[in-house]
């Protein structure tokens, strides 16, 4: 085994928000090293569906000290792109990173915090978890209730529709990822039925503008933690239903459902070969539609009061989600496969379980940990709207890492006191 | 334990104590113990196809309470019974205004919005067929259920269609109607 090495900080993880921070720290000159599991960029690599594109476009890709330079700044990259992209980004900043190691446990006492890795330990002043946020998927118990033949399939394990048989499939949730694979399946000619819950619907261009260029010129993307009225609603919220593609289509309920996606409402249950969904179908439309409806108000406030209306093409709105009747209950027996795209729930089996809730959730102020010296980098709404993104990450990285500069200085003046 | 009387409160808008609502939220994040409800009705056999539920005990929030009354209201049959009360079906339509309404009543409170008028309709579509047994692959349950919601209040359209949207999210007879249940219903051991 190797001995303990010694470094200011460790980086636990080399994605974005790993390489992000590690800029930071170097460009102010603190030593430092990134542990990353796999290979840089890893869940872009090996845990993303073939067909996947950023939400994003690309120009909406800045990191500190790193930007979008390809011929195609309107488009959206895929994961292999991203993947890409990250890799030139941590060469150019010659981030200090160990790839394919394992850490196992992290131990803090007395101002010093143990990092032990299937790589041998290190020893730092502080640690900063950037292991992302959509690397541990989380499927309901309800799963444990479905019929032995089925097969189970997550966001992270599905590749492409040949993967699956020619059997009925369930997409259980509408987020992007439920709504791009269940429109993806349906394309390629398999019974897919789409379990909706609670959604966030929003057409991919406004105006003739992406939605994202609208959303950052609002600064709906900048908008704090210490400012929304309810952070925990904030941070739950899933994703928008969007998709990247070149021709910038638009992916919503009704769309999939032009494709021969069945609609049906959450699932709820399972009685005997019938899984049961719920009748609150209409009312999660009717939200979505509203919350719509309320943002793009913004939006176009936001252009007269900007003076822009001219430059832009007229107001046309989205039609309301269609009133198609949902399925109340689905034949089990004509389902082979359920894709549980229920969203993520990032799991720390080697944090001291004090550091989290009771419901394993990283207990944290802006990234800020309890524990003076451990940081986390990269969670949905961390510091701001955006903070998750792969273009958001940065400015949450250098506030994290002024926090942890002036805790170090601190920290020695109290050592040589 | 003990037996509590559900105070009365006074700081209000629409009527509603939001205070002591944001109050109550702040404690059952910290104590989940403190959302452990449970309500029951007693129902009497009166004649026919007629009884009545007397509702007055209520558990909640670490204790034991009571209603400031007992409350009793009786069901009967439509067409079978005696007219002693509307039917057990109709019930549920109360119960779900009812639920959606005091969200709308609350939410409208937390946002700072006077209301000046809620009144809704809630309408339900039932083929008795199933019911009676005439014919197994009716439904014996309400086939489609709609509320209809005229509110006045300080506030444009669509923020009230979110109240509205909203209230019905978080109702609890909305879940129930939409969502299963699992029910167990038995003969009491006397």
């Amino acid at each position: 085994m190797n001995p303990t090495r010694t470094t200011d900080v460790v980086v636990i993880g080399g994605g974005q928000a790993g390489l992000a921070m590690s800029q930071c720290l170097t460009s102010r000159s603190i030593d430092h090293v990134v542990l990353e599991r796999g290979d840089t960029a890893n869940s872009w690599r090996t845990e993303r569906w073939d067909s996947l594109r950023l939400l994003t476009p690309n120009w909406l890709a800045r990191l500190p000290g790193w930007s979008y330079q390809g011929d195609d700044p309107d488009g959206y990259m895929s994961a292999v792109e991203v993947a890409t992209y990250l890799d030139a980004y941590r060469i150019s900043i010659g981030t200090p990173i160990r790839t394919g190691v394992e850490v196992t446990r992290i131990t803090s006492s007395g101002g010093r915090h143990v990092v032990e890795t299937d790589d041998g330990p290190w020893s730092a002043r502080a640690v900063v978890v950037a292991t992302g946020a959509c690397s541990n998927p989380h499927v309901p118990s309800i799963a444990a209730d479905m019929p032995d033949h089925i097969e189970h399939v997550t966001p992270i394990g599905y590749r492409n529709p040949s993967q699956l048989g020619e059997g009925g499939v369930l997409v259980v949730g509408a987020s992007a990822s439920g709504l791009q694979i269940a429109d993806e399946l349906g394309r390629s000619g398999l019974d897919v039925t789409l379990a909706v819950g609670d959604h966030v619907r929003l057409p991919r261009m406004y105006r003739g503008m992406d939605i994202h260029w609208w959303m950052d010129a609002v600064g709906q993307l900048d908008e704090r933690y210490d400012e929304v009225d309810d952070l925990d609603r904030a941070r739950r919220l899933p994703s928008l239903q969007l998709i990247g593609s070149p021709e910038r289509r638009d992916l919503d309920l009704t769309t999939v459902a032009a494709n021969g996606v069945a609609l049906a409402g959450r699932l709820v249950g399972r009685n005997g070969q019938s899984a049961q969904f719920s009748g609150s179908f209409a009312n999660m439309c009717t939200s979505a539609d509203l919350k719509e409806r309320r943002l793009l108000d913004r939006l176009d406030e936001y252009a007269t009061s900007h003076g822009l209306d001219a430059e832009l093409s007229e107001a046309t709105r989205p039609a309301p989600t269609g009133s198609v009747p949902p399925l109340l209950e689905a034949d089990l027996r004509s389902i082979d496969t359920i894709v549980w795209a229920t969203g993520f729930r990032p799991t720390y089996p080697w944090l001291d379980s004090q550091l989290l809730d009771h419901k394993g959730r990283l207990v944290h102020d802006g990234g800020v940990l309890p524990v003076p010296g451990l940081y986390a980098l990269g969670l949905p709404f961390m510091r701001r709207r955006k903070s998750s993104f792969l273009d958001g990450v940065g400015p949450d990285a250098t506030e994290l890492a002024d926090h942890l500069v002036s805790y170090l200085a601190h920290s020695i003046a109290r050592s040589h006191t | 334990m003990t037996i509590n009387e559900t105070p009365l409160v006074t700081d209000e808008t629409n009527g509603v104590p939001t205070a002591k609502l944001f109050g109550t939220i702040a404690k059952m994040k910290d104590n989940g113990d403190l959302a452990a409800f449970r309500f029951s009705a007693k129902n009497e056999w009166i004649e026919g196809t007629a009884s009545a539920s007397t509702i007055h005990e209520w558990f909640g929030a670490g204790a034991d309470h009571l209603h400031v009354e007992e409350f009793r209201f009786a069901a009967d049959h439509p067409t079978l019974g005696h007219g002693h009360g509307p039917t057990p079906q109709e019930y549920v339509l109360h119960a779900l205004a009812a639920c959606i309404t005091a969200g709308i009543a609350t939410g409208a409170a937390a946002r700072g919005i006077e209301l000046t008028k809620v009144s809704s309709t809630a309408t339900a579509d039932i083929d008795v067929r199933g019911v009676l047994g005439i014919d197994a692959e009716v439904r014996k349950g309400f086939s489609e259920v709609r509320v209809d919601f005229d509110v006045q209040a300080d506030a444009e359209p669509d923020v009230i269609d979110a109240l509205i949207a909203s209230a019905t999210k978080y109702s609890a007879v909305f879940d129930m109607l939409t969502s299963p249940t699992v029910v167990q219903v038995r003969r009491a051991s006397r």
